[in-house]
């Protein structure tokens, strides 16, 4: 395996067609995560590197994910004091995967997360930053 | 102040411990702050942190090990002008290299620094992460002062042990504690992370 290390960057910006519950949104950050990961072969199902998100929500708790397996589901937690239903969700994502390439792992989050949003019934604005290169 | 740098690969859950740490010094009394290193210009592990209520700097965009090395050792003297915390911890990017920061840590102009290397090693990985970055990972563990095995808790036994062993093989300097994140710090693990000046 190349032994490139290049991270992505990504933000992503949720509208939901109806107020969502958090945990509906934690399961749909789950979902994307799983969905890159399910494109990362590796060594035992295990990803080489990480894939995380992370979300403020409203009323000041959080939505943090991370996967780093593919056999076993994404490790997400939800945070969120009040419970507010959601009608948007600011999401980040790094994705940092040995010999996964930039472009390669954006067009990945793109198409995981394009599935996840037609299942959990939302829209998404998604810009990824330019490369920085590899380590 | 004691500075403990983590050294652990991608997702080997150098947060979830770095987390563990502080609430523990926290609990004892101590002031506490944390520099997080991410290779991404936008963070994921430094808004958890901050959000957590936790003096954070953020060094994003880089690698302290490397292109972000310089910025390293300011970083730390203004957290010693400022807040003077009794703790920092570092936590690297997933692919930074331990020695080259403790090298530029030797440099800061910090009264009575005491800096420690941890490493974080995944007990699920590690076996499969050893066959494909053999040279980072080596480096990681043979700098340790100390070595932590996590994700007991989602990991099986015989991973865990296979863990144990390469950390033996590779940080023969020290035994690994095993951490489970669901469980606060054992009493050894603090002493050792801590110090004796703490309150518990």
């Amino acid at each position: 395996m190349h032994a490139l290390v290049e991270p992505l960057v990504a933000h992503s910006i949720w509208t939901f067609a109806r107020p969502l519950e958090p945990a509906s949104a934690a399961a749909a950050v789950g979902a994307w995560l799983a969905g890159i990961a399910a494109g990362c072969p590796a060594p035992g199902g295990h990803v080489m590197g990480h894939i995380k998100a992370y979300a403020s929500l409203p009323a000041g708790g959080c939505i943090q994910g991370n996967a780093t397996s593919t056999r076993q589901p994404p490790h997400v937690e939800l945070h969120e004091p009040a419970g507010t239903a959601l009608v948007r969700l600011d999401v980040t994502l790094n994705v940092l995967v040995v010999g996964l390439e930039h472009a390669a792992a954006g067009g990945q989050a793109i198409r995981a997360l394009d599935d996840v949003a037609t299942c959990h019934g939302f829209t998404h604005s998604t810009s990824i930053l330019p490369t920085q290169g590899e380590h | 102040m004691r500075v403990l740098v983590l050294a652990g690969f991608l997702g080997s859950g150098k947060t979830t411990v770095a987390l563990q740490i502080a609430r523990a010094a926290q609990a004892a009394g101590q002031r506490v702050a944390l520099i997080v290193n991410e290779r991404g210009e936008a963070g994921v592990d430094n808004q958890l942190v901050a959000r957590l209520g936790f003096d954070v700097r953020e060094l994003l965009g880089g690698c302290i090990c490397c292109s972000l090395v310089a910025e390293l050792a300011p970083a730390l003297e203004a957290l010693a002008a400022t807040t003077r915390p009794d703790l920092v911890i570092v936590e690297p990017s997933g692919i930074a290299e331990p020695a080259q920061i403790r090298a530029a840590l030797r440099f800061a102009r910090v009264p009575g620094l005491d800096m420690r290397s941890v490493s974080v090693v995944d007990a699920q990985r590690i076996g499969e992460l050893m066959e494909v970055v053999t040279p980072l990972l080596t480096k990681q563990m043979a700098h340790a002062d100390l070595a932590v095995v996590c994700k007991a808790d989602i990991a099986s036994t015989p991973q865990t042990e296979a863990a144990c062993r390469i950390v033996g093989e590779h940080a023969p300097q020290t035994d690994p504690y095993v951490i489970d994140a669901r469980e606060p710090l054992d009493g050894a693990l603090r002493m050792a992370l801590l110090g004796r000046c703490t309150r518990w």
